[in-house]
């Protein structure tokens, strides 16, 4: 994964224009003197390195969450309860190795969001939370075409293996966003469905 | 009874089910019998605590944590290692063995045994896998011959229920089968596409063959399409102990059964040439206690079979009951498996399936039968299904938003595929014994296990990539790919051998009715007496052999010859 931690002139200005709520700002200097206290006022950057899982990490994956799976006309992961299934799974079901590099992997997708956007994930508008989780799905989907296997894989692609299982193993994934049967009681072979019928849930 | 009755006619080591089959049938008879498990109780329904969750009632959603694969580390090799029935596993902490090489030995150490985990797919060896040994020279010959076993066959498929479809074909016989569980409409295609092709006459793609019920049986429901088997039927749908053959054996009123009874050995008497009994560790207070009886039914799984003949009568034998001839311990086999190929049918986007069937579809063997001669011995069949691209197709598509998870809501296309299991040659070297350095909770010396596949198996592995892609597109399957996930022997959870039936007391620990040819009291009904494996999936033909050996042993009592 490409790190990207010092912001460019050109970034921060950037970042400061969204951080102005998006207003039209034009001139140099001027501009700058303006709005980097700004800026480094809103850098509230979350350190995931370390610490277990604060309520305050649990929102941000949250956040992430409900941006790959957002609510649409159904419920999305948010509401599926993906960010304390992500906590928890993270730390229950990978190695310590493998913690920390989704923690870095977490570390690196708020990072960026403070160098592009010019605030942290969590403050960020939704469409621009979704330009940046786009960024990161990108750089995992090129990544994995060409990983070696026993290799670990991106930590973004590690979050949203887990959102998507957590979601549609979820009551709102399999109730709401698709079809929960819980006993069939028979099987047809050769049903006709049209063509925006949801999917069966998983049992 | 008195408390401290312990006489019985007949004693059945392990409940699984070849131990459920060997009590229904000797209780059926007329005889008392004691059946004693090592593990604990599964009550049928009641202890399936979680054959009605939903997937979100578990908190890990059935996935193995680092706790879990740290308990379980023989567990953890592969998908068995689960959150939702994981105390259904035999604990990988209790239960040691020895690995020469890699063994993969998943156990389940309760009332019902595996019979409440297995796959259920249950197939007739034919005519070709009896004769085979012979034919070819290999290991020796089996003393039985399809036509003998196909009334058994016949006996065991009407009382457990399989549904599969007749097909007329030769490598595997049709049976007493109920209405199978047909194949979805992409399957039907793919089969006729494969039929019309130049692979047709001797390639098929059938239903899978299967022990859950599509009509009722007494006590017992057809399946609900649920496919949670593995944690237990409410229905009695599918063939375990508890569903069939425990609750006809207590209807006899003349079955005990006894949970947490490890028996450490079979008590031989030199002078009669029998066993006189067993000799059984109390799992929890560790209490010895004697029971007697005069038939053995010895049912206690492959591996842990042989385990127990070696442990007894080491007065008389040094390698233990059954070792006079030198093959006690050895011959083991597996199923090899874990690869395939896979591929996508275009079209059908209308069209889904309802239910979820606990089955799919079956390739018979079709390699070194008539015309298709190969450099291999023996050959494998297939397994596997169709159906649509589900959810999880969303972690490795680009995507992310509305648009995308409302995508993934949908059904995605069609994919087919197909996992091949194939035969394992019965290698003299490929065996167990004891390993007097190590001893298990209980005192016993732990099993040691050195098994490896060789240059038959190796050879056959690349057919069986290719020839399903082969016939995926024959099928008409587009992305055609082959996958080897690896394997090691004790993956397929089918192992077989160790204590092979044979014709001659000199090379064989068997004779054709499973009977100990040094205790002819003694009868071991698992997969223990398998004297080569084919390539069907094992269960009914233990079934089917553990019926007809209790037939024999009743009419031998009846005869006095026991």
């Amino acid at each position: 994964m490409s790190t990207q931690t010092t912001l460019s002139r050109r970034e921060a200005l950037r970042a400061a224009t969204l951080v102005l709520g998006g207003t039209a700002l034009t001139g140099g200097a001027g501009l700058l003197s303006l709005t980097v206290p700004a800026t480094a006022e809103a850098r509230r950057a979350l350190a995931f390195a370390e610490a277990d899982f604060s309520a305050e990490h649990i929102a941000w994956l949250d956040a992430v969450a409900d941006t790959i799976l957002p609510d649409t006309d159904t419920p999305g992961a948010r509401a599926a309860g993906v960010g304390p299934f992500l906590a928890l799974m993270v730390t229950d079901m990978y190695t310590p190795a493998e913690q920390a590099h989704f923690r870095a992997g977490m570390d690196e997708l708020e990072a960026y969001a403070l160098s592009t956007e010019g605030l942290g994930f969590m403050d960020l508008p939704a469409e621009r939370q979704l330009a940046v989780v786009e960024h990161f799905d990108a750089q995992q989907h090129a990544f994995e075409q060409d990983r070696e296997d026993g290799t670990m894989a991106h930590a973004f692609r590690m979050l949203k293996e887990l959102t998507v299982f957590g979601y549609f193993t979820s009551e709102v994934g399999c109730t709401q966003a698709l079809v929960y049967v819980a006993i069939p009681g028979r099987y047809d072979p050769c049903m006709t469905r049209d063509e925006d019928d949801r999917d069966w849930a998983p049992h | 009874m008195s408390k401290t009755h312990n006489e019985y006619d007949a004693i059945v080591v392990g409940s699984g089910i070849s131990g459920g089959w060997a009590a229904k049938e000797l209780t059926e008879k007329g005889l008392r019998v004691l059946m004693l498990e090592r593990g604990k109780n599964i009550e049928h329904i009641k202890d399936y605590v979680n054959a009605s969750k939903d997937p979100w009632d578990f908190a890990h959603r059935g996935r193995p944590t680092l706790a879990m694969e740290e308990a379980y580390p023989v567990l953890k090799r592969d998908y068995v290692l689960n959150e939702k029935n994981l105390d259904w596993w035999a604990s990988d902490q209790d239960s040691p063995y020895t690995e020469v090489k890699r063994f993969d030995w998943f156990r389940g150490y309760h009332v019902g045994g595996r019979s409440l985990l297995w796959g259920r797919q249950s197939y007739r060896l034919g005519p070709l896998d009896f004769e085979a040994n012979a034919k070819e020279g290999v290991a020796v010959d089996w003393p039985v011959r399809y036509e003998e076993i196909a009334p058994w066959y016949d006996y065991v498929e009407r009382f457990a229920g399989i549904a599969g479809s007749k097909e007329g074909m030769e490598q595997l016989p049709d049976g007493e089968f109920q209405p199978a569980m047909p194949l979805n409409c992409v399957e039907e295609w793919a089969a006729g596409k494969l039929s019309a092709s130049s692979l047709g006459s001797t390639r098929r793609i059938i239903p899978g063959r299967n022990a859950n019920l599509t009509q009722a049986l007494p006590g017992r429901a057809p399946c609900q399409y649920r496919n949670k088997c593995w944690l237990g039927c409410p229905y009695g749908a599918y063939f375990s102990t508890q569903s069939s053959t425990l609750p006809a054996a207590m209807a006899t009123g003349r079955l005990t059964l006894q949970p947490y009874s490890i028996v450490s050995e079979l008590i031989y008497d030199r002078n009669t040439r029998k066993a006189t009994g067993v000799r059984v560790t109390d799992a929890l207070s560790m209490e010895t206690r004697e029971f007697k009886a005069r038939i053995i039914f010895v049912c206690a799984s492959t591996l842990n079979s042989t385990w127990l003949l070696m442990r007894s009568a080491r007065d008389e034998w040094e390698g233990g009951l059954g070792s006079s001839s030198g093959e006690l311990g050895h011959n083991l086999m597996d199923h090899h498996f874990r690869l395939g190929a896979s591929g996508n049918i275009d079209g059908f986007t209308d069209k889904t399936t309802y239910g979820r069937r606990p089955t799919g579809f079956y390739i018979p063997r079709f390699q070194n039968i008539g015309a298709d001669k190969r450099d291999f011995l023996r050959g494998f069949g297939y397994q596997g299904g169709a159906g649509r691209d589900g959810w999880s197709r969303a972690v490795a598509e680009l995507g992310v938003g509305g648009k995308f998870k409302d995508a993934m809501s949908r059904p995605g296309g069609w994919s087919i595929g197909a996992t091949a299991f194939g035969e394992m040659l019965p290698y003299h070297e490929n065996r167990v014994w004891l390993d007097e350095e190590r001893l298990d909770k209980w005192g016993m010396p732990v099993l040691a296990i050195d098994c490896e596949m060789k240059e038959n198996e190796q050879l056959m592995r690349k057919a069986m990539m290719d020839d399903m892609a082969e016939i995926l597109e024959a099928a008409g399957a587009r992305n055609v790919h082959t996958w080897d996930s690896g394997y090691w022997p004790g993956m397929g959870i089918h192992e077989m051998g160790t204590a092979r039936m044979g014709r001659d007391p000199a090379t064989s620990v068997l004779n054709e009715w499973n009977q100990v040819w040094d205790a002819k009291n003694v009868f071991v009904t698992d997969g223990s007496f398998m004297t080569s494996n084919a390539c069907q999936n094992p269960s009914l033909t233990y079934m089917a052999f553990t019926a007809r050996a209790a037939d024999y042993a009743v009419e031998e009592l009846k005869r006095r010859n026991l």
